[in-house]
């Protein structure tokens, strides 16, 4: 009984995303893209296109990716020296 | 048991200097081919746990790795503040392959110490 | 075509993986979905991700998986008589075809990266399965051996197997519980055995 309410729950909530992803209109303009596919090159010296966005264009973005995993680890490191032993 | 293990440290042993020469690779060659810091960081993060799979010794000095890590990342946040944000990017173009391969390279190191340190620390410490 | 292939045996792949008793077994099955996803990446032209993918969720989740397993896990065995009134440990390890058994349990116990904690008392079954500390009681009444074990564990299956193999001569019963081995549940599943 549980288990087919979980499943039911699960295909409702899959047709449900299914259902937005449908409606769903691509937000950044299309002008955007084909100048970052078109001038990467010229403009970050980079020939993969990914590598040229997310250390150039997005700079902030991996910053904040960094510092993230900094954070996490930070605090792991922090909370496990409380209870765990050497 | 330990004709299973013998197997598997001996095949460890021989792939270990070729994966390592991978992770290196996929970082260094980030801005050509796909990669990146990113994936060659944990490229060679799995390596290191791989490592612990076969033979579980504690050899990681856990504070200093961490150390290295915070350090790196301040060079994370300065390289890009000092060529990126600035005027230099568009005055000295020639700068930008090495800066490419020098993002990656640090985020490589960094993601690989981090990953690293976690399963470490999970492993040995934690009870 | 491929990609639908793919598709489907990604399906395929997560059921099995979420259906599968071994632990073991179900994090290769992990492994390989992601190994999978990552191939339907490579169709969706994307590289990038591709590499993520295989690196970080077919290697290193599969490898902290298996590190998660590695660690020790206690396995607590309760061995009770109520005839004893003093429990000896010397008499019961010893030399007896009882203590043969408790051994080859431990033995099991240890090939399967368990660590196996012994424990003998004179207490009643109702009082040692009241703690619900114990992963499996072992009752000897009589002549008769019965072992109460959960039902969802796959270590009990293989250890059921195994003594009734080697052990019929010590008149071994099994008695499966539901998801835990407390008191309600060993009364339920000997309400059901009688």
């Amino acid at each position: 009984m549980r288990r087919a309410l979980i499943i039911g729950f699960v295909v409702l909530l899959m047709a449900a995303v299914l259902h937005a992803a449908n409606r769903y209109v691509d937000a950044a303009p299309q002008e955007l893209a084909e100048y970052y596919v078109e001038s990467f090159t010229e403009d970050t010296g980079a020939r993969n296109a990914v590598a040229a966005i997310y250390l150039n264009y997005r700079i902030y973005d991996t910053l904040f990716e960094a510092l993230i995993l900094l954070a996490a680890i930070t605090a792991m490191l922090h909370f496990f020296e409380i209870g765990g032993k050497k | 048991m330990t004709e299973e293990r013998s197997i598997v440290s001996v095949v460890t042993g021989l792939l270990y200097p070729y994966v390592v020469l991978f992770g290196i690779y996929i970082i260094i060659n980030g801005h050509h081919t796909p990669g990146g810091g990113f994936q060659g960081g944990a490229i060679l993060a799995a390596l290191f746990i791989g490592r612990y799979i076969v033979d579980p010794t504690n050899d990681l000095p856990i504070t200093r790795a961490h150390l290295i890590e915070k350090a790196i990342f301040a060079a994370i946040v300065i390289v890009p503040a000092g060529f990126i944000l600035t005027v230099a990017a568009q005055r000295v173009p020639a700068l930008h392959e090495p800066y490419l391969v020098a993002m990656n390279l640090l985020i490589g190191v960094k993601v690989a110490i981090g990953l690293t340190i976690v399963v470490f620390r999970y492993a040995f410490y934690e009870e | 075509m491929i990609e639908v292939i793919l598709l489907i045996a990604l399906l395929g792949l997560s059921i099995l993986a979420i259906e599968g008793r071994i632990m073991r077994v179900s994090i290769i099955y992990l492994g390989t979905l992601s190994l999978l996803m990552s191939f339907l990446y490579l169709f969706y032209n994307a590289p990038d991700v591709a590499i993520a993918e295989a690196v970080m969720a077919s290697g290193l989740t599969t490898l902290l998986f298996l590190t998660a397993l590695k660690r020790y896990r206690v396995y607590r065995i309760c061995f009770t008589n109520e005839a004893f009134r003093r429990v000896n440990d010397r008499y019961i390890f010893e030399g007896t075809r009882r203590g043969a058994l408790l051994h080859e349990i431990e033995q099991f116990c240890i090939a399967r990266e368990l660590e196996p904690q012994v424990v003998c008392t004179p207490e009643s079954l109702d009082v040692v399965a009241g703690t619900g500390r114990y992963d499996l009681i072992i009752r000897q009444e009589g002549e008769e051996l019965r072992v109460y074990g959960s039902r969802e564990n796959y270590f009990v299956d293989e250890l059921e197997v195994l003594l009734i193999l080697r052990y019929h001569d010590l008149n071994v019963r099994f008695i499966r519980s539901g998801d835990e081995t407390d008191g309600d549940s060993i009364a339920e599943a000997e309400g059901e055995a009688s």
